[in-house]
């Protein structure tokens, strides 16, 4: 399967839940997806053959976006779900259920950027300090030293 | 020369501390036990406790959660001793002084548990092992 091939099918196979498709390079796949479909559409990519490279968190003022970037070694190309988590309640699914290994990133967007990931098997503290205040987020945009 | 000063001098006995650092500075101090630069002629020893060290090298820009750590590493290490603050962010944070994670600098973090505390400082990011026996040498010379 080619690169233009496999989006096709992601595309297709997921119509209705993206809220939009975005081509930037011919290595690169931009899913939008609405944070209640966000664990449906990753766990379609984990059985499509996807490989979890990492995850990350954007703070954008008005929403927190939470990025889970996928592998598809054989055919060179990083498709990534964009998902957005509106403020103040800033919550989305947990992956961590399909990828046990997306548990320790999670927990880290968690304390860096205060996302709440629900079902989280332990959403603690992971790399600040043990006496950092609760709801403090260093990451946010609104942090002042 | 008291007996005291004269053994601490002959064999100055070293305990490695990284608080926050990249581990740059942590290859240089393991380049200097090396057989190239070879410490151990002066009677330098790697030891893994601080209560058998003479000299702490410090390391990193002392993040929040190694204050507590460092502050009971110093406590517990035998007096008289020297404190080596090895590299930029030890000597004077570098470019993570703004950062919101760091409470360092670390020399004024044992100063404020000991005023009379013996530091040397070794910049450079990392130092060079040379570098970092000339501090040795200098910290033990003013003891």
């Amino acid at each position: 399967m080619q690169r233009d091939e496999l989006v096709e099918k992601i595309t297709k196979d997921l119509d209705g839940k993206l809220e939009n498709v975005e081509r930037p390079s011919g290595k690169r796949a931009y899913l939008y997806v609405h944070p209640k479909r966000s664990l449906e559409v990753n766990r379609y990519l984990y059985e499509l053959g996807g490989r979890l490279a990492t995850a990350t968190g954007v703070d954008s003022r008005d929403y927190i976006e939470v990025l889970y970037h996928y592998c598809f070694d054989s055919m060179n190309i990083v498709v990534t779900v964009k998902t957005r988590a509106f403020k103040p309640e800033v919550e989305i699914d947990s992956v961590a259920q399909v990828f046990p290994g997306a548990e320790w990133i999670e927990r880290e967007i968690h304390d860096l950027l205060g996302v709440k990931f629900k079902d989280h098997p332990r959403l603690e503290r992971l790399i600040l300090s043990d006496d950092w205040e609760e709801g403090v987020y260093p990451y946010r945009r609104d942090y002042k030293k | 020369m008291s007996l005291k000063t004269w053994a601490f001098k002959k064999s100055p006995w070293v305990y490695h501390v990284n608080v926050g650092a990249c581990n740059n500075c942590d290859i240089e101090i393991l380049d200097c036990l090396t057989p190239r630069f070879d410490i151990e002629r002066f009677g330098m020893l790697l030891v893994p406790s601080p209560r058998h060290a003479d000299v702490l090298l410090v390391t990193g820009i002392a993040t929040r959660q190694a204050v507590p750590r460092l502050r009971e590493v110093y406590e517990q290490t035998a007096k008289p001793c020297a404190v080596l603050c090895i590299g930029h962010c030890a000597c004077s944070m570098g470019i993570f002084a703004p950062s919101y994670h760091a409470a360092g600098p670390p020399d004024k973090i044992i100063r404020e548990i000991d005023p009379n505390a013996i530091i040397a400082y070794v910049p450079g990011c990392p130092p060079k092992p040379e570098a970092i026996i000339l501090g040795a040498v200098k910290a033990l010379s003013v003891v």
